[in-house]
């Protein structure tokens, strides 16, 4: 089995955090990866510039989701100006994987989702 | 030497352990094919239908044969009728443009919405120019609602279009009990063939219809070329839509006579190349023969159904056991995204189709995101399906 399935990004896939729509947010936006399907939406509550809250929801693979999962975990708390500065490498460092090109769209979906959000 | 052992083969990147089951994206290449290609270049280079030494000669009586051997291959009852395009999205939208402005605003399209994008999408801008309603219909049995499809048809209907085999299902539809049904009120009735060519014996004349297209990388050709046949009396009646060399008979600069059928359809240097190695491709299906291809393809079906059965966590698309179908499997296994599927079995060197196969009719009615497709040529074999499902049973369990 590939390393990147590991029992790390699995168990965030089957047990995701963050998932589903916020009781209240201030931002919304659709991220879709064309090719292989993935389509989520992420919901962020945005107060004086600062993230107090953040989800997702939607359908995707196993990297798709873990990812978002971390993304709208570290969001948390982060002023808006912070968003632009998480890199792909960064997040891949705190999902524990070394990526791939063929699926650095799937991981990545929510994180530009949100950098495209803010901008 | 078994025959399945002499037929591998010919196909370079079996040699290479690869497991290729998306023959219905796109099948290998046979070495014969490459040689007849490469004789073209290396020994008789040139146009056709030009020069008048020896090259040209042979290349024009290359291509000429072929389309000989091209029209009795899917029973044309003349020559003239094969139209070579650049594959079958290419031939339906030449066809589309053909047809233009002799129907009427008010009358009706039928389109299934199992056919691929290419038999859908060309027709759907059609029915735009045209004024024409489009009568989408739907599933029934997770496969093609056939009786709904024949009570759609009606004296406004302009046309029918019917992919031949849905290229997601597998299943087989009855094209001659439409196209007589169309025929009955005056329709046309139009077959995407892009998937049965390789897998059934075809008749145009016996099916009735009034024009099929396929493609020749589905059917061990090469990539780049492709088939519309069109019935002769319908063809007669078709105005060329595309203009330049090789189309005409006669031109002055403000007269143009076209040259006849089929060469008015093919205005430019067509890809002479790969005709000759479509035309070697049939030669060599027909040389193992249908009874060898279609028990070949059979046994795999046969066997691909226990392993899918025995699996109660894959769910097949596509309805029946009892219902005809080509080996085509398109399933999902639930909890598990298809891209994740075919990625890891991409890495054991497993080739498999991921996604909606451009027939997203199927996933919207399904309400699902996609499906992992298998699809078998006629160099797999039984093993190769054990070695594929050994490996969905790891993801499986790896995922549970």
């Amino acid at each position: 089995m590939d390393d990147i399935y590991r029992e790390y990004i699995l168990d965030l896939y089957r047990n995701p955090l963050n998932k589903g729509k916020l009781n209240h947010y201030t931002h919304h936006q659709q991220g879709f990866n064309p090719n292989c399907g993935d389509d989520i939406k992420l919901y962020l509550d945005i107060q004086d510039e600062i993230i107090v809250g953040a989800s997702f929801d939607g359908v995707g693979c196993a990297l798709c989701i873990a990812g978002a999962s971390i993304t709208t975990e570290r969001l948390k708390g982060l002023s808006i100006a912070e968003i632009s500065t998480i890199s792909a490498e960064q997040l891949y460092q705190w999902l524990g994987i070394d990526m791939e090109n063929t699926r650095i769209k799937c991981v990545t979906l929510a994180l530009r989702t949100a950098q495209e959000m803010i901008i | 030497m078994k025959l399945i052992d002499t037929i591998r083969l010919e196909f370079s990147p079996l040699i290479q352990d690869i497991i290729y089951l998306d023959s219905g994206a796109s099948a290998l290449t046979p070495n014969v094919v490459l040689d007849a290609m490469n004789t073209y270049y290396r020994e008789y280079r040139s146009n056709i239908h030009r020069g008048l030494y020896d090259f040209s000669e042979r290349a024009t009586t290359e291509y000429e044969n072929a389309r000989e051997t091209i029209a009795q291959f899917i029973g044309a009852n003349r020559p003239e009728e094969v139209i070579f395009t650049r594959g079958t999205t290419d031939g339906i939208n030449m066809l589309a443009e053909l047809l233009q402005d002799r129907f009427e605003k008010g009358q009706n399209i039928i389109i299934p919405v199992t056919e691929h994008h290419s038999n859908m999408l060309p027709w759907r801008e059609f029915a735009r120019r045209q004024g024409l309603e489009i009568r989408y219909i739907g599933l029934k049995g997770g496969i093609l609602d056939e009786l709904a499809l024949l009570a759609a048809i009606d004296e406004k209907t302009a046309l029918v279009v019917i992919g031949h085999i849905s290229n997601v299902l597998g299943t087989i539809h009855d094209a001659k009990k439409i196209s007589d049904k169309a025929h009955k009120v005056g329709a046309l009735c139009i077959v995407d063939g892009a998937q049965a060519v390789a897998h059934i014996p075809i008749s145009v004349s016996d099916l009735g219809i009034d024009a099929y297209a396929f493609s020749g990388h589905k059917l061990y050709g090469p990539t780049g070329i492709g088939v519309l046949w069109v019935n002769y009396t319908l063809l007669q009646n078709l105005k060329p839509h595309r203009t330049g060399g090789d189309m005409v008979e006669y031109v002055t600069l403000d007269t143009m006579e076209y040259a006849p059928i089929p060469q008015r359809f093919e205005a430019g240097t067509p890809p002479i190349a790969e005709v000759i190695g479509l035309a070697r491709a049939i030669q060599w299906t027909q040389d193992i023969g249908w009874e060898f291809i279609q028990n070949h393809e059979q046994e795999l079906i046969q066997y691909m159904w226990q392993q899918i059965v025995s699996r109660p966590w894959i769910e097949l698309l596509g309805g029946e056991k009892s219902i005809p179908r080509i080996g085509c499997f398109a399933f999902t296994i639930k909890g598990i995204h298809t891209h994740d599927i075919s990625y890891l079995l991409a890495k054991q060197s497993i080739c498999v189709r991921a996604g909606q196969h451009c027939a997203s009719g199927i996933t919207e009615k399904l309400g699902i995101a996609g499906s992992i497709r298998v699809t078998f040529g006629i160099y797999n074999t039984v093993e190769e399906i054990d070695i594929l499902m050994r490996e969905l049973d790891s993801i499986y369990h790896k995922f549970q």
